[in-house]
């Protein structure tokens, strides 16, 4: 008898520890691609879409044959007249392209003094075609031409997730240790790194840390466009950081992958993890037109009004199981050009390590696919 | 009959907690972190006398805390050890008055970026760099620079008494209980 209930216990209790342990490692183990894989079932590639062709990608075979490759590229630039500057955090370079994709060469090397980089991480290019280059070994902004020669450099205290140049000034997004009530969205630096302005509230989760907050930055002829990387969430302020107006990107799977920002056992398995769900891997605006580049695992970029009414949706089949979408730009072709219409370039880190131009097929103004506009005019907390 | 059962079944829910216990035990064991210790720095010690540096030692000898902090940084990082290090001495010398702190910065930080970081990060405590160091404080900050190089160290730290002895050296990785001293030393005076 004593022994029966002994041994029930001890199965119950054994049972229970085995409960626990399975949910805590089914738990810790659910990763981003599971829950995009999953909710990519519900999502299909629909009508009205867009299909973007493939028209160039680096490296190609002849490319490699030549050594001409991508280690670790972690970020793009596009300047004035066209060209495109690919960051690659592991070669510690520059490489060049022209506007289609043609190797140009490739700038600096690994090193500290002036002209050289250590884990080149994020990349600008100013209007008069200087090259911000933002260097994680160094704690340094380099600025240089598009030579490579040097002009100047400043240090940096806080991780920059993204930034642009405008008017000679820097307008940055920043990672922050701890989350505080003053931390501000976008900090704005003069030329030589001294903070002359702060705006925008983040997006405070509690345990989430700063990481809530980062977002991709772009700029309209007068206006500083910021959109949420982890939440479905577009600002536009004025260059001076007044808040013109917030709207949610309402496409269904984003918002299904927005719920699992607030899911604490996923978000946080453990008190030093957070992973959070990528919902978009960035931002570029033409004339009135913003283009979200969907960080999803087949390639979606959402082109949206100023008032956030969705205008045309792109896709490409080319890019599956995309893992990590790690730099964007948008051009427009001119009218001698193919017929006109948008490039997108799109730069693939990890596993691939590539450089995708899109071309749409010229054609503008499909019907309106979905509208969205919510928290018209104030900053969601 | 009642009581037996119950006993019983208190006896089984001990056992199972002790069943539990030793499969938390057993784990830890085996999974236990055998990391190797950090090794201690060898750039200045406890006892050593950095003595009169002129000038600049002498301008952070204190009396009202009875020590001084000297801080070293080959570069600042806000999301490193070196950023939480200067957020709390930023912290402490606007809270206690009259705490001396002294930050050396390595050579590459330009004029700019000291300024940069006086505003930006609103550092009021003293901030030179090591070429302004001078005497028995720029031998430590050469040492320093070798080890920490060799070691990858971004920031250091000690504490000096008012006769300018090391009475507390920054160890790696452990910062909080270097800070902690500070602050258990201003809790003691005040």
């Amino acid at each position: 008898m004593i022994k029966q209930h002994i041994l029930r216990t001890g199965v119950l209790a054994l049972s229970l520890l085995a409960l626990l342990v399975c949910n805590h490692c089914a738990l810790a183990d659910v990763s981003e691609k599971d829950i995009k894989s999953r909710l990519m079932k519900k999502h299909p590639i629909e009508a009205s879409w867009k299909r973007l062709d493939v028209l160039s990608v680096f490296p190609t075979e002849e490319d490699l044959a030549k050594s001409r490759y991508f280690h670790h590229p972690v970020d793009l630039g596009i300047s004035a007249d066209n060209h495109i500057f690919v960051c690659d955090n592991y070669l510690h370079q520059i490489i060049k392209f022209n506007k289609t994709g043609e190797y140009k060469g490739t700038i600096g090397r690994r090193g500290e003094a002036p002209g050289e980089f250590l884990f080149p991480n994020k990349i600008g290019v100013s209007s008069e075609g200087g090259l911000f280059i933002v260097e994680g070994g160094k704690q340094r902004v380099q600025i240089i031409n598009q030579e490579g020669k040097y002009i100047r450099e400043f240090m940096v205290f806080d991780h920059v997730n993204d930034f642009l140049i405008r008017d000679g000034a820097i307008y940055a997004n920043c990672l922050y240790p701890d989350e505080k009530e003053e931390n501000p969205l976008v900090i704005r630096l003069d030329a030589y790194g001294k903070i002359i302005g702060a705006f925008g509230k983040r997006i405070n989760q509690a345990r989430h840390l700063s990481i809530d907050s980062t977002v991709f930055l772009a700029q309209s002829t007068n206006e500083i466009i910021a959109v949420f990387e982890h939440y479905p969430l577009v600002r536009r302020y004025s260059p001076d950081g007044k808040l013109i107006k917030e709207f949610r990107i309402n496409i269904d799977i984003l918002n299904r992958l927005e719920k699992y920002n607030y899911k604490k056992q996923f978000t946080n398995p453990s008190a030093q993890v957070i992973r959070l769900p990528r919902l978009t891997a960035g931002v570029k605006v033409i004339d009135d037109r913003i283009y979200i580049l969907a960080h999803l695992p087949r390639l979606e970029i959402i082109e949206v009004d100023t008032e956030g009414n969705i205008r045309d949706y792109y896709y490409s089949e080319a890019l599956k199981d995309v893992l990590n979408l790690s730099g964007f730009e948008v051009s427009r072709r001119t009218e001698k050009e193919a017929g006109g219409g948008i490039l997108f370039y799109v730069l693939q880190s990890s596993e691939e390590a590539k450089l995708y131009i899109f071309g749409s097929n010229g054609q503008r103004e499909s019907k309106g696919i979905r509208a969205s506009m919510l928290n018209q005019g104030k900053e969601r907390r | 009959m009642n009581n037996i059962t119950c006993a019983n079944r208190t006896f089984a829910v001990c056992c199972a907690f002790v069943l539990i216990g030793t499969i938390y035990f057993l784990h830890s064991q085996v999974f236990k972190d055998k990391s190797p210790k950090a090794a201690s720095v060898r750039f200045i010690s406890v006892g050593e006398n950095i003595g009169i540096v002129e000038g600049l030692a002498k301008s952070v000898q204190s009396d009202k805390y009875g020590f001084s902090v000297i801080a070293f940084f080959n570069r600042i990082c806000m999301t490193c050890p070196s950023g939480m290090i200067i957020r709390k001495l930023k912290e402490m010398h606007r809270s206690y008055e009259g705490l001396r702190i002294l930050a050396l910065l390595s050579n590459d930080f330009s004029e700019n970026d000291k300024e940069n970081i006086k505003a930006n990060l609103g550092i009021e405590f003293q901030l030179k760099k090591a070429d302004e160091a001078s005497g028995y404080l720029l031998d430590v900050w050469d040492r320093w620079k070798i080890e920490s190089q060799e070691k990858r160290f971004s920031n250091g730290a000690f504490l000096i008494d008012m006769n300018s002895k090391v009475i507390r050296v920054l160890q790696p990785s452990k910062e909080d209980k270097f800070l902690q001293f500070i602050q258990d030393r201003i809790d003691k005076k005040r």
